[in-house]
C-alpha cells in the first residue's frame, strides 16, 4: 500500500508560483536587492496570499495580519543584504515565513506583557464580518472551524499553519522554529488530531 | 556518508508524517514500505494519519474560504514605494562611475597644482636672492680665502661665487690678499682711503 504526498492538498504557495512567472525568488531577491521596485512587488504578490492568511491566523485579526505582514516586508528589506539564498534550508521563503513568525510572536508577547490579551483578540475576531441572514449557518460553520484553529495551543498552530500556508518541508519548520524535528512533527500530529475531534 | 533520516525519528508518528509529506530519503522510503506490508496495525496508523491531515487541510481550507484576504496590491506598492524612494536617494550608475572618474582625475591635477606652485614660490624666492647686491667681501675681516665659503666659492660649496665675483683668478687673489693690511692698517679715515688709493692705482699700473 502506497500513499502519495500528492494526495495532499497543494499548498497556496505552490498555486502562486504556477500564477506569477517562472522568476525564482533567489533571482526576484537579487533584483530586488539592486532595488528594482517591481521584482520586490512581485515577491510580495507572490506571497501575499499565504503570508497574510498564515499572520491572520496566529493572530486573529485581518487589520493585524496586515500591520504585522507589512513589518515583516519591511523587516526583509532592512535585512536584504544579509540575507545568503545559499544557507539553510527553504531558502527565502522559510527566511520570510520566519520573520513574520517572529513578528507574530513579538507582538504576542507585547500583547501578553500589556495584558490586551492575544486571546481577547481572537475572541474579537469572528465577530469582524457581521453575518448577512440567508447565511448565518455558514458564518456559523466558518466561526466554528476559525474557533478550532484558534483554540490549538499556540505551539501546535504554528507547525499546522506553517505546514499549510508555505508549504515547506518539516526539516524546514522546525529550523525555521527553532526545534528539533521530533518536536516539530509530534506537534504536527497533535494539531491535527485535536481539530479533528473538535470538528467532529 | 548515511543520510538515513528513519533512524532518527522517535515513533511511529513521526515516521508515517515524513513518509505521508514524502520527505524520506528514497532508501528509508522503501524500508517504510516494506514494514507496511508486513504490519497491520502500522497501515490503520497510516489511515488514520492521512485521514487526519487531510481533515484539518480540510478545515484550514473551508476556514480560508470564508475569510477573503486583503488586497495584495497596496503591499506591494508599499515595498515598491519604499525601494523607488531608496532608488531616488542613491547616485545612478553612471553619476558613480563619473564621480569615480572625477575623482580619479583630481588627485593628479591637485598634485601637480601644488607642485608648480611649490616651484613657483622657489624660484620667487630664489631670483630675489639673486637680484640682493652681495658683498664681494667682508671689509673687516679682510679677504682671507676662507670668505668664499661663505658663498661656496672656488673649492667651496655647488652654488658659485655671488654676481660681481665671477671670473676672479689667482692674481687677483694675490692683489686683495696685498690690499687687506692697507685697509687694516690703522690710522685715519682720511690717511686710510689715500693709502688705499694709492695702493689700487700701483697696482693698475
Amino acid at each position: 500500500m502506497t500513499i502519495h504526498a500528492t494526495d495532499m492538498p497543494l499548498s497556496l504557495v505552490k498555486a502562486k508560483d504556477a500564477l506569477l512567472g517562472p522568476e525564482t525568488d533567489a533571482f526576484l531577491l537579487g533584483r530586488m536587492r539592486d532595488g528594482d521596485p517591481e521584482a520586490g512587488e512581485k515577491l510580495v504578490l507572490r506571497y501575499h496570499e499565504p503570508l497574510i492568511r498564515y499572520l491572520y491566523r496566529l493572530c486573529g485579526s485581518m487589520p493585524v495580519a496586515d500591520d504585522l505582514h507589512q513589518q515583516t516586508w519591511l523587516s526583509v528589506m532592512e535585512h536584504i543584504e544579509k540575507f545568503d539564498v545559499s544557507t539553510g534550508g527553504g531558502g527565502f521563503k522559510a527566511w520570510l515565513f520566519r520573520i513574520a513568525t517572529n513578528k507574530a510572536n513579538d507582538l504576542w508577547r507585547s500583547a501578553k506583557r500589556q495584558r490586551s490579551a492575544y486571546d481577547g483578540a481572537m475572541r474579537i475576531a469572528p465577530s469582524e464580518a457581521p453575518p448577512p441572514g440567508d447565511q448565518i449557518e455558514g458564518v456559523e460553520e466558518a466561526a466554528k472551524l476559525r474557533d478550532a484553529i484558534a483554540r490549538l495551543p499556540e505551539a501546535q498552530r504554528q507547525v499546522l499553519l506553517l505546514r499549510y500556508y508555505s508549504g515547506l518541508k518539516f526539516v524546514e519548520i522546525a529550523e525555521t522554529l527553532g526545534c528539533p524535528l521530533n518536536t516539530a512533527l509530534g506537534r504536527m500530529h497533535k494539531a491535527m488530531g485535536k481539530l479533528k475531534e473538535m470538528m467532529e | 556518508m548515511n543520510t538515513s533520516l528513519l533512524h532518527q525519528l522517535e515513533n511511529n508518528e513521526a515516521i508515517l508524517l515524513m513518509y505521508l509529506a514524502n520527505e524520506l530519503p528514497a532508501q528509508d522510503r522503501n524500508e517504510v514500505e516494506h514494514m507496511l506490508e508486513r504490519d497491520g496495525q502500522l497501515r490503520l496508523e497510516l489511515a488514520e494519519i492521512q485521514q487526519a491531515y487531510t481533515g484539518s487541510y480540510g478545515v484550514m481550507r473551508q476556514a480560508d474560504e470564508t475569510t477573503p484576504p486583503t488586497s495584495p496590491f497596496s503591499a506591494a506598492r508599499a515595498v515598491g514605494d519604499v525601494l523607488r524612494a531608496r532608488q531616488s536617494d542613491m547616485p545612478s550608475v553612471d553619476d558613480h562611475e563619473e564621480r569615480r572618474h572625477v575623482h580619479w582625475i583630481a588627485y593628479p591635477i591637485a598634485a601637480a597644482a601644488a607642485l608648480a606652485i611649490g616651484m613657483f614660490l622657489w624660484w620667487q624666492t630664489a631670483r630675489d636672492d639673486m637680484m640682493k647686491p652681495q658683498p664681494v667681501m667682508v671689509t673687516d675681516r679682510g679677504y682671507d680665502g676662507r670668505g668664499w665659503g661663505r658663498w661656496g666659492g672656488p673649492g667651496g660649496g655647488p652654488w658659485g661665487p655671488p654676481p660681481g665675483m665671477d671670473g676672479i683668478d689667482q692674481d687677483d687673489m694675490q692683489i686683495l690678499r696685498a690690499f687687506d693690511p692697507v685697509i687694516r692698517d690703522p690710522g685715519s679715515e682720511a690717511q686710510r682711503q689715500v693709502a688705499a688709493i694709492r695702493f689700487l692705482d700701483q697696482s693698475l699700473q
